[in-house]
């Protein structure tokens, strides 16, 4: 009887810090909704380590099929601190080095263009008291 | 046994003697120098001279000066010039690891210690001066000494990262007066409790334009007021102030003037300087002018006056000039990094023609100017110009004309979103250029409009961070608005001015309480690259007057609503 | 007695020489120590807006050294680049067989124009290229040379020379003088 006691009188105590901790709960996801019709949450980028450029054979344009393959590769690849410089955003390595073939668009060029990336997944950095 | 001792003694003292003769004759005693007259020349001529001698490493008589670098072979003063270390103001320079020490007359002829004089315990404060040893005050000759010869009154030699110079009398006395009237005292417009800025507005300019402008700078300068008045009387506030900005800039409080230009450009001067003439101001900040600026970057130059980041699409270029700090090379940026992307796939164009089509407007000839100059340097011929004149449409007709003529192997268009309509077709013509490019900014709103089966061969020039990763600095762009809602105001102008805001606050605590004009730019030199809302790279540097320096080159993406796609990187080499 | 005498007049004489010659050089101590680098197949632009490929451009039989600098510099760059300088001066005709690269850690300012004027300044003879590209080939370049610096203003002294025998590097860190250069390089052309 005595336990019972002592156990309702926890919950009376408690029972208000539930209330609060529902409330916040809701409030933290109004604001990720909120967030969300703003800007997807989600959104995946690149960051290439290398390129190569793969002429056709026989080909001659290996140095301007290099330069426009690192061209395009570097417009690919994203600067990290674009991400975590503003504050409130957060990167998470989804796959290690894979290659991309990129497509040069370019109808002088016949080869192709690989780029050897990191793929990232940039999301609201929740886990911290950030800027 | 005396004998002895004094045969000795005899023959120390003759050997000592001959020993100091042989050593005079090797050249180990010191090179004294007398404090002799500055040769009879007027303080303008001094001061020119001594200007020359040391921002260019040029004698007074036209010749190069003479530097010993590392102790070891000669090389001309002219690739090792004293602004170089340490910098216009003279007040020293940190890079990497090498910390230069402040050269004017005023810090020279004081002795040093370990902190900064009344600013001892402010610990954001970079208390540069840790990173030298104590030394009593110069004096002329011990100067003339450490430039001649690499020993300081200490007797440490610098001669690690200074030269010596071997230069004459003279010449030497007329540098240490210039040194003497280097950063004397404090700049125009900085009083014991205010610091006095103005902007430079145009009158007609679009209102709110001009509001976008205005409003980070107002809330930069109230929210520095709104500290220093919090400081006086709430003890957390002013130890949180003194912390961070040190006691002398937390005491002072800005003033932002507005001066308005009326009329046409050509009065704009004299309207300058009697603004000036009636409230010396420190700095420009900010600043806008839908067309003309150049009055007002002459009159800054002349006057020697800063102006930090005016909001102008035509920049006045120059390699030499100071004092005008721009966001960047204007609108003509847009029409270099076209150049440059072309240029890396010319080779392959085999002779084919390049095609500018231009609208003829202030806007559509800076573009053009811009790619012809990077154009002109590849070698490679040199692009056909069409010119678009006021009221005439780029229709259909006039393109496949074109492309029937010249067939060009690239097509540039700098003209609005009226001419777009022309490609609506373009994916159905035989043998067309391979790629088109078109400003981003000139076309405005229509970039997000392109018909999808066009979007593959057009490419824009935009000059800023894509919208979709821009947003993310969004909330550091809002803290300027204090809640007045963005929809009133323009968007890259606050952003633009909000970047003006943020170098103008880290400038002021990096000059550590040290006014002065030169040493304001020299302090924006040495910040390193930051990434603010708008650019997706901003940079600086000693001497660098553009703190943009990129465009990207971008496509529009598939789907109903596109992104942006970048085909390039931000700077294009 | 004389040999006392010659003693005394010795002990006299010797700190004599010691303080007239040496001391005072700008004699920087550096530091010396051999790495491998796998140079990035990147393509950069010399100063004479030439397209390079920097692989090709390093890796061949004669002698190459490589410093890190920007036209804009102001400390450490001089002193770098007047090193370059009196090596090229100092070896007159033979200088093809050595060759000079100094990559610009600040691309986004040095253009061909700017690191043209930055050449001249230093009356530079052909055989050494200033390089600049796009940020990220030369953080590559960086990288792959272990000297990256993700801002300018914290770059450090650094000179790399290559040895043609076994392909590998040696990295000199600190302000050296151009005679302490002279000799790093005249050893490693013995080798």
């Amino acid at each position: 009887m005595n336990t019972f006691k002592i156990f309702v009188l926890c919950a009376l105590l408690f029972w208000p810090f539930c209330a609060l901790a529902v409330e916040e709960e809701s409030a933290v996801e109004n604001e990720a909704d909120q967030v969300k019709t703003g800007q997807p949450e989600l959104e995946r980028v690149y960051i290439v380590s290398e390129y190569r450029y793969e002429p056709v054979k026989g080909g001659k344009d290996s140095d301007i099929g290099q330069s426009l393959c690192g061209t395009r590769c570097d417009a690919l690849s994203v600067d990290y601190l674009n991400y975590t410089s503003p504050g409130g955003w957060r990167m998470i390595k989804v796959s290690d080095k894979q290659e991309l073939v990129v497509d040069l668009d370019n109808p002088f060029l016949s080869g192709k263009c690989i780029c050897i990336a990191e793929e990232y997944m940039i999301k609201i950095n929740d886990l911290y008291m950030s800027k | 046994m005396n004998n002895t001792i004094t045969n000795i003694m005899a023959f120390i003292i003759k050997f000592a003697i001959l020993n100091s003769l042989i050593l005079i004759f090797i050249g180990w005693a010191p090179k004294t120098y007398a404090a002799q007259d500055v040769p009879a020349l007027s303080p303008e001529e001094i001061q020119s001279y001594g200007e020359r001698m040391y921002r260019e490493g040029i004698l007074p008589s036209g010749e190069p000066m003479k530097a010993f670098v590392s102790g070891d072979i000669p090389v001309s003063g002219t690739a090792f010039t004293c602004v170089s270390c340490h910098l216009r103001s003279g007040l020293g320079s940190i890079e990497g690891e090498v910390t230069t020490s402040p050269t004017n007359g005023r810090l020279l002829y004081e002795p040093r210690e370990p902190f900064i004089k009344g600013f001892e315990h402010v610990p954001s404060f970079h208390n540069y001066a840790v990173y030298f040893p104590v030394r009593p005050a110069y004096t002329d000759e011990s100067l003339a000494e450490l430039i001649a010869g690499g020993i300081d009154p200490t007797g440490r030699s610098v001669m690690k990262v200074m030269p010596v110079y071997d230069i004459d009398d003279s010449d030497m006395a007329i540098l240490i007066a210039y040194l003497k009237t280097l950063s004397e005292k404090p700049s125009p417009g900085v009083s014991e409790n205010e610091i006095k800025f103005a902007t430079v507005i145009v009158e007609g300019t679009d209102p709110v334009a001009v509001k976008s402008m205005i409003a980070p700078l107002e809330f930069a300068v109230n929210r520095k007021n709104s500290l220093s008045k919090a400081s006086e009387t709430n003890d957390r506030v002013a130890r949180m102030g003194y912390n961070m900005l040190g006691p002398d800039l937390l005491k002072k409080r800005f003033s932002l003037a507005r001066w308005i230009l009326k009329g046409p450009s050509s009065s704009w001067r004299a309207q300058l300087d009697a603004y000036y003439q009636a409230d010396p101001v420190f700095a420009l900040l900010g600043g806008i002018s839908e067309g003309d600026w150049e009055p007002v970057h002459r009159f800054c130059e002349e006057n020697q006056i800063p102006n930090i980041l005016p909001i102008v699409d035509y920049p006045v270029l120059s390699d030499k000039d100071w004092y005008t700090l721009y966001f960047s090379r204007g609108v003509r940026q847009e029409g270099e990094a076209a150049a440059r992307y072309l240029r890396g796939m010319a080779d392959l164009f085999i002779g084919r023609n390049v095609v500018q089509v231009i609208r003829d407007n202030r806007k559509g000839q800076a573009l053009a100017d811009g790619f012809r100059e990077i154009w002109a340097d590849t070698g490679h011929a040199a692009t056909i110009d069409i010119i678009l004149k006021e009221g005439e449409q780029f229709s259909q007709e006039r393109l496949q004309q074109i492309i029937a003529d010249l067939k060009p192997a690239a097509l540039i268009l700098w003209d609005d979103s009226s001419a777009l309509a022309a490609f609506d077709d373009f994916a159905d013509i035989q043998e067309g250029p391979g790629l088109v490019m078109a400003s981003g900014t000139f076309v405005g709103e229509s970039l997000w409009t392109v018909p999808e089966k066009s979007r593959e061969f057009i490419y824009f020039t935009y000059p800023y961070r894509l919208p979709h990763d821009d947003v993310r600095f969004d909330i550091s762009v809002r803290k300027v608005l204090l809640g007045k809602p963005a929809d009133n105001f323009d968007r890259n102008l606050i952003k633009q001015s909000y970047i003006t805001n943020e170098l103008l606050g880290k400038a002021l605590m990096d000059m550590r309480g040290e006014y002065y004009r030169d040493y304001f730019f020299d302090a924006i030199g040495m910040m390193r690259d930051e990434y603010y809302p708008l650019y997706e790279r901003v940079g600086f540097g000693p001497g660098q007057r553009f703190v943009s320096k990129g465009c990207f080159i971008v496509q529009l993406g598939k789907g109903e609503k596109p992104k942006l796609e970048r085909r390039s990187e931000w700077v294009l080499r | 007695m004389k040999h006392f005498c010659l003693l005394v007049a010795l002990f006299t004489f010797l700190p004599g020489i010691f303080v007239a010659t040496g001391s005072e050089a700008g004699e920087g101590r550096y530091e010396r120590s051999i790495q491998s680098v796998a140079i990035p197949d990147v393509v950069l632009v010399n100063h004479r807006g030439e397209k390079v490929r920097i692989k090709s451009l390093l890796e061949t039989d004669e002698p190459v050294i490589v410093d890190f600098i920007y036209a804009t510099c102001t400390t450490i760059c001089p002193i770098l680049s007047a090193g370059f300088a009196n090596l090229q001066r100092k070896f007159g005709q033979e200088i093809e067989k050595v060759n000079l690269v100094s990559i610009s850690i600040d691309p986004e300012n040095d253009t061909p124009k700017a690191m043209g004027e930055y050449m001249e300044r230093y009356q530079a003879k052909p055989g050494w290229d200033f390089l600049s590209g796009s940020r990220k080939d030369v953080d590559r370049v960086m990288k792959a040379f272990d000297a990256y610096f993700r801002d300018k203003m914290d770059h450090q002294p650094l000179n790399f020379i290559r040895s043609p025998g076994d392909g590998k590097w040696l990295r000199l860190y600190g302000l050296m003088s151009s005679s302490d250069l002279i000799n790093e390089l005249q050893k490693m052309r013995v080798k």
